[in-house]
C-alpha cells in the first residue's frame, strides 16, 4: 500500500494518522490502547513534541497504512516504506488508583495531553428527550442518563492526583444538556469553587449555551479561565439534522450569540468551539473557522470518527483535502489577532499552534520561544496568576458591596 | 410577541414619557412593559453620611434609609399603577417589572428577557456645564443598546 | 446573583484600582519628606512634625477616604511617635471634658429618640399649628429648629423626615414637580442647620470647639453665654429662611386638612403618654437647666454624665439602645481632633503657620472675624463641619494670641459659620435627606443655599460688629 509521505511534517502526519487511525504490532497489542466513549486510542509524541491521540481499536484502523511497532530503542510508526521514531504517552500512574470511595480514578477523569477531563455526570438530557445528537464527541451517551454524580470529593481526589503527579495543569470540566437554561453551570458550580479553592490550575469549562449571557459571566466569575460551546457544525442544514436536539432545544443562532458575548467576557483565546472535520463540507468548515475567528473565538477542529452504524462523514475524507482546511485555521486565527496559547497539546484535535507548522511559516518547525515559554511549569503558574488578576479585577459581586 | 419597554426610577419618571410609550406600543400592536428600577446607593448614601459624618447611631441611621428605601417601593408601585391603568385604557397589553439594584444592568437584564425592540427612557435635562462633566447613567445604557431607543428628556 | 464583568480595557480598571493606593503612597511620601525636611526658621522640629501630621489629616478629611474617625486616630498615632507630645500627654488631652460632654449630650439624645418623646412633640406641634399650607411649612422650619436646640440636628432630621415624607404622601405631592414638596424638605434641612447652632447640643462641633480652646488657652465659653451670643443670628436666619422660601417655592397647595389625619393616626399609634416619655423629657430639662446654671461650676460634662447615670438608675433606657443610637466613633473623631489642635499650638506650629500665612493681614479682631467665617462657610460646604473646626480652630487661635485678640472671638468666629451649611447635599446629612426625598433637586438647593450663606455670612458680620460689644464678647 503507497502512501502519501506525511513523515516529513508532523502536523500532517498527526492530521493522517486521526483520520485513517493505526495498526498496532502484535508484541504492543493492549498496551495503551485504550477503549471507551471518547479518548479511545493510544497517545504518541511525534517530533517537535506534537501530541497525537490515534485511533487504534475502531474497525476501520484495520485498513490502516501505518503500523505502530516496537524498535530497537522505543517505538516507531511505519507506513511499510519510511519509518518515524515516535514515543508512547505512558498511561498516567493515577489510573490504577481509586478514590477513598471506591471509585477509579479513570473513570473520572481522562488525560488529553494537557487537559485532564473530568466529567461529573455522564447524563444529557438529550437523550431523555429522544432528540440526542447523531453523533456525539462528548461523553455522554444513553447509560449516562442513569449513571450517578461523582461527588465534589471525589472530584477534588481526583484532581490532586493528577496534580501532583503532574501530569497536567489544566482542569477541564465538561457537562451535557440540562433544561435548566443555565447552560448546566449551576450543577459545575460547585465543582468549580471547590477546585478553585483548593488549587492552584487553570479550569476549562465545556458547556452548553446559556438562555442568559448572565450566565456566562457567572461560569467567569466562579473561576472558569476558559469556555466551550462546541457548535461542531457551522452549516445551518446539516447542523439541524445531525443535531435536532441542540437545534430545538437551544438553536445554532443561540450558539452564535453566546460564543460571541463570551469572548467579549473570557480573555483573549480562551473561547473556544469545535468545528468537526468531515461531518460537512471543508468549504463549510472554513466558513465557521472565518465566522468563529471574527468574534474571537478560537476554532478547535477534531477530525471526524466514523462510529460503527453511523455513516456520516462527508467524503472523499483524506489529508489532501483537509489539510488547506486548517492551514485556513492557522490564518484566520492570525489575521483575527487570536492568542494561541491557551490551546494547544492537545491530543485529540490539532490546535492552531500545530496548524503554523503547515502554513509553512515555520519553516523549521520549531515553536517560538513565547509558545514555548507556555508549556513549561513556569508558564502555566504565569498564566494562572494572570487570569486569576484579570478576574479581580474585572469581576464585581454586587452582593459583596 | 412584540414588546415595547418603557424604563422608570426615582429619579426617572415621566408622564410624557409614558404618553410615547403607550402610543409606542398600540401602534405596533406590542406589550407594554414598564420596569422600575429601585437604586438602592441613595439609602446607602444616606447611612453613610449620618453614620459617619453624623455620628449618630446605626439604628436611627438603618431606620432612615429603610424609610427612604420604602418610599421608592411605594413610588414604584403607584407609578406602575398609573401606566397600568393608562394602557387598559389604551387597550395594550401590560407587564410591570419592580426591580431593585443596578439601573443600567436590570434595563439590559430585562431588554434581554423580553426581548425588547423599542426602549423609552426619560431624562433629566441636564445644563450644558452638567452635561460636559458628567456622563449619565442613560448615556451610559443607551451606549450599551443596539435596539431602538428613545431618550425622553423632561 | 449581582455578578457585573468590568469590560473597560484592563489598564483603566487598574488605574482606577490604583487610585486609592496610589493616593496613600503620595501622602506618605509628602509626609516624609517632610519629617525628614529641616525646619524653616522660626519653627522648632516638634512644630514642622505637628504640621506634617496637621497636613496629612487635612488631606484625610477633605477627601474622606478613610472614616472621619479613623483620621483622629491617626493623628493620635503620629503626634507622640514624631515626639510633638509625650503618650501621656495625648491619651490625657484625649479624655477632654468636652468629648465627654458630647457622649453625654448624644445619649440624652438618643434616650429622647428611643422613648418616643422627640416623635411626639413634633406630631402634637404640627397637629396644633399646621392649618393652613403655610403653616404646614413653617411649622416644620420652626420645628426642626427648636428642635435642634435641644438634640443633635442631624438626629433631628433623621426623626423629622418619615414624618415630612408621609405628610408629602398624604397631599398627593408628586417629587421633582411639586414646590410645595421643595418647601417643606427645605424648610426641614435648613431648620435643622440654623437651629444647630443655637446651643451647644444642636451638634457637637461647638462643643469640640469650647474643648479646642480650653485646652489651647486654658479659656472657655459657657453654655449660656454662647447661645447668648449667638441667637440674634439664629432668629434673623430664620427670618431670611423663611423670605427665602418664601420666594423661591410658591404653595401649590390649597388645603392641608388631610395632613391632620396623617399626623392624628401617628399619634394614635404612639398610644398614651408613657411614664418613660415623661422621666426622660423631665431629665432633659433638669440636665439644660444644670448647664445653664451650674455649668461654670460643675462643669458641662460632669452634669451630662450624671444625666446618663441618672436614665439607667431610674431605669429609663437599655445599655442595648444606646448603643444602638450613639456612634462611638464620635469619641474618637472628636478626642483625636483634640489633641491634634494640642499638638499644634504647644509646639508653636499653629502660631508659625498663621503668622507666615495670614499675618500680614489680618491684622485686626474684625479681620480675623470676617476672614475666618467666610473661610469657614465655605469650607463647611465640601467637608464636615468637626473637620472644619479640627483644621482651622488651632490656626486660628495661635494668630489670635499674636495680636492680642481674644480667642473666644476666633473660637465663635469657626464655630458658629462652621455649622451653617446650606449650598449642597454632601454639606450635611440634612441637606442629603432633603434631596434623597427626590423633591428637592441639587439645582434647587444650590440655587437658594448661595442666598442663605451670603446673607449667613453678612450677618453674622453685622452681628459680631455690632452685637458681640454690646455683650462683652469682644474684649
Amino acid at each position: 500500500m503507497t502512501t502519501k509521505n506525511y513523515f516529513q511534517n508532523s502536523s500532517t502526519l498527526k492530521i493522517d494518522l486521526m483520520l485513517r487511525g493505526i495498526r498496532v504490532s502484535e508484541g504492543l497489542k493492549g498496551a495503551n490502547c485504550r477503549k471507551g466513549r471518547a479518548g479511545a486510542g493510544i497517545d504518541l509524541i511525534l517530533p517537535k513534541g506534537t501530541l497525537v491521540n490515534v485511533p487504534c481499536g475502531e474497525d476501520f484502523t484495520e485498513h490502516s497504512p501505518y503500523e505502530l511497532k516496537k524498535a530497537r530503542k522505543g517505538l516507531v510508526i511505519t507506513d511499510g516504506t519510511r519509518e518515524m521514531k515516535v514515543t508512547a504517552v505512558p498511561e498516567p500512574r493515577f489510573y490504577s488508583d481509586k478514590t477513598s470511595t471506591g471509585v477509579p480514578f479513570c473513570d473520572i477523569a481522562t488525560v488529553h495531553g494537557s487537559y485532564a477531563v473530568i466529567t461529573p455526570s455522564p447524563k444529557c438530557e438529550f437523550f431523555d428527550s429522544k432528540v440526542e445528537c447523531r453523533y456525539c464527541a462528548g461523553n455522554f451517551d444513553m447509560a449516562g442518563a442513569d449513571a450517578r454524580l461523582f461527588t465534589v470529593e471525589e472530584v477534588l481526589e481526583t484532581v490532586k492526583a493528577i496534580l501532583d503527579e503532574g501530569v497536567c495543569e489544566i482542569i477541564y470540566l465538561s457537562i451535557g444538556f440540562s433544561r435548566g437554561g443555565d447552560g448546566g453551570i449551576e450543577l459545575l458550580r460547585p465543582y468549580i469553587k471547590a477546585i478553585k479553592n483548593h488549587f492552584n490550575c487553570l479550569v476549562a469549562v465545556e458547556a452548553l449555551p446559556p438562555k442568559e449571557d448572565k450566565w456566562i459571566d457567572e461560569a467567569y466569575a466562579l473561576g472558569a479561565d476558559s469556555l466551550l460551546y462546541n457548535l461542531e457544525i457551522f452549516d445551518s442544514e446539516l447542523f439541524k439534522i445531525l443535531c435536532p436536539g441542540r437545534e430545538e432545544l437551544i438553536g445554532r443562532k443561540r450558539y452564535l450569540d453566546a460564543l460571541k458575548y463570551a469572548a467579549t467576557v473570557f480573555p483573549n483565546g480562551t473561547v473556544a468551539s469545535h468545528l468537526i472535520v468531515g461531518l460537512e463540507p471543508p468549504g463549510s468548515t472554513c466558513m465557521g473557522i472565518d465566522y468563529l475567528t471574527e468574534i474571537g473565538v478560537v476554532p478547535i477542529l477534531p477530525v471526524y470518527r466514523p462510529q460503527p452504524g453511523k455513516a456520516l462523514r462527508m467524503g472523499p475524507l483524506t489529508a489532501e483535502v483537509i489539510i488547506p482546511v486548517y492551514k485556513h485555521l492557522y490564518t484566520a486565527v492570525k489575521k483575527n489577532k487570536i492568542n494561541t496559547s491557551w490551546v494547544r497539546d492537545i491530543s485529540m484535535v490539532t490546535t492552531p499552534i500545530e496548524s503554523k507548522l503547515l502554513s509553512g511559516e515555520e519553516k523549521s518547525g520549531v515553536l517560538s520561544l513565547f509558545d514555548g515559554f507556555y508549556k513549561t511549569k513556569l508558564g502555566i503558574k504565569t498564566a494562572w496568576g494572570l487570569s486569576t488578576l484579570r478576574r479581580k479585577l474585572r469581576v464585581k459581586d454586587k452582593g459583596e458591596q | 410577541m412584540k414588546s415595547v419597554l418603557l424604563i422608570f426610577s426615582a429619579t426617572r419618571v415621566s408622564e410624557k414619557a409614558l404618553g410615547l410609550a403607550v402610543s409606542a406600543a398600540k401602534k405596533d400592536n406590542a406589550r407594554l412593559v414598564v420596569l422600575y428600577v429601585i437604586e438602592p446607593e441613595i439609602a446607602e448614601e444616606i447611612f453613610d453620611k449620618f453614620s459617619d459624618i453624623g455620628f449618630i447611631g446605626d439604628k436611627p441611621s438603618e431606620e432612615l434609609a429603610e424609610a427612604v428605601m420604602k418610599e421608592y417601593r411605594q413610588r414604584a408601585y403607584e407609578v406602575t399603577g398609573k401606566a397600568q391603568v393608562m394602557a387598559m385604557e389604551e387597550g395594550v397589553g401590560f407587564d410591570a417589572l419592580i426591580e431593585q439594584g443596578d439601573f443600567v444592568e436590570k434595563s439590559i437584564e430585562t431588554i434581554e428577557r423580553y426581548k425588547a425592540g423599542h426602549v423609552i427612557v426619560p431624562k433629566r435635562k441636564l445644563s450644558t456645564l452638567a452635561k460636559y462633566f458628567s456622563r449619565s447613567r442613560v448615556d451610559e445604557l443607551v451606549s450599551r443598546l443596539s435596539c431602538k431607543v428613545e431618550v425622553v428628556e423632561d | 446573583m449581582s455578578i457585573e464583568i468590568d469590560k473597560r480595557p484592563l489598564w483603566v480598571i487598574l488605574l482606577s484600582r490604583l487610585v486609592r493606593p496610589a493616593f496613600f503612597a503620595l501622602l506618605a511620601i509628602a509626609f516624609y519628606v517632610v519629617v525628614r525636611s529641616e525646619p524653616p526658621a522660626g519653627l522648632s522640629e516638634a512644630g514642622k512634625n505637628a504640621l506634617a501630621v496637621f497636613g496629612v489629616c487635612l488631606a484625610l478629611w477633605v477627601s474622606n477616604v478613610i472614616p472621619l474617625a479613623v483620621t483622629s486616630i491617626l493623628a493620635m498615632v503620629l503626634v507622640p511617635l514624631l515626639g510633638v507630645l509625650t503618650r501621656k500627654d495625648v491619651y490625657a488631652t484625649f479624655g477632654n471634658e468636652a468629648v465627654f460632654f458630647i457622649l453625654g449630650a448624644f445619649i440624652l439624645a438618643g434616650a429622647v429618640m428611643q422613648s418616643g418623646l422627640s416623635s411626639r412633640i413634633s406630631l402634637v406641634i404640627l397637629d396644633k399649628f399646621a392649618a393652613t399650607p403655610e403653616r404646614l411649612w413653617l411649622s416644620v422650619f420652626f420645628l426642626a429648629a427648636s428642635l435642634s436646640f435641644f438634640m443633635s440636628e442631624h438626629a433631628v432630621a433623621a426623626m423629622l423626615f418619615p414624618i415630612v415624607l408621609d405628610m408629602s404622601k398624604t397631599l398627593g405631592l408628586r417629587p421633582g414637580k411639586s414646590s410645595y414638596g421643595k418647601l417643606l424638605f427645605l424648610s426641614l434641612a435648613w431648620g435643622c442647620v440654623i437651629g444647630g447652632v443655637a446651643t451647644f447640643l444642636g451638634g457637637a462641633r461647638v462643643p469640640l470647639a469650647v474643648g479646642i480652646l480650653k485646652e489651647l488657652t486654658g479659656k472657655s465659653i459657657d453654655f449660656i453665654d454662647y447661645t447668648i451670643a449667638v441667637f440674634p443670628l439664629v432668629i434673623a436666619l430664620l427670618i431670611v429662611g423663611y423670605l427665602v422660601l418664601r420666594f423661591f417655592f410658591v404653595s401649590d397647595v390649597e388645603n392641608v386638612d388631610k395632613v391632620h389625619e396623617t399626623l392624628k393616626r401617628r399619634i394614635h399609634a404612639m398610644g398614651k403618654i408613657k411614664y418613660a416619655e415623661y422621666a426622660v423629657g423631665a431629665v432633659l430639662l433638669v440636665t439644660i437647666a444644670a448647664w445653664a446654671l451650674l455649668g461654670k461650676t460643675a462643669g458641662l460634662s460632669t452634669i451630662a454624665l450624671v444625666a446618663v447615670v441618672a436614665l439607667f438608675v431610674f431605669k429609663l433606657v437599655r445599655w442595648k439602645d444606646i448603643e444602638e443610637y450613639v456612634n462611638w466613633g464620635v469619641i474618637l473623631m472628636y478626642g483625636g481632633a483634640i489633641v491634634l489642635g494640642s499638638a499644634l499650638d504647644k509646639s508653636g506650629a499653629a502660631f508659625w503657620f498663621a503668622k507666615y500665612t495670614m499675618g500680614n493681614w489680618v491684622t485686626t479682631a474684625m479681620a480675623a472675624v470676617v476672614f475666618f467665617s467666610f473661610v469657614t462657610l465655605v469650607l463647611t460646604e465640601g467637608i464636615s463641619n468637626a473637620a472644619v473646626i479640627a483644621i482651622l480652630l488651632p490656626v486660628a487661635i495661635g494668630l489670635s494670641g499674636s495680636f492680642g485678640m481674644s480667642p473666644e472671638l476666633v473660637t465663635l468666629a469657626i464655630a458658629i459659620p462652621a455649622g451653617l451649611a446650606f449650598c449642597l447635599p454632601m454639606s450635611t446629612p440634612a441637606n442629603a435627606i432633603a434631596v434623597s426625598s427626590n423633591f428637592v433637586t441639587v439645582k434647587d438647593m444650590a440655587k437658594t443655599g448661595v442666598i442663605m450663606t451670603v446673607a449667613a455670612w453678612v450677618l453674622f458680620n453685622v452681628m459680631a460688629a455690632y452685637y458681640w460689644p454690646v455683650i462683652g464678647v469682644w474684649k
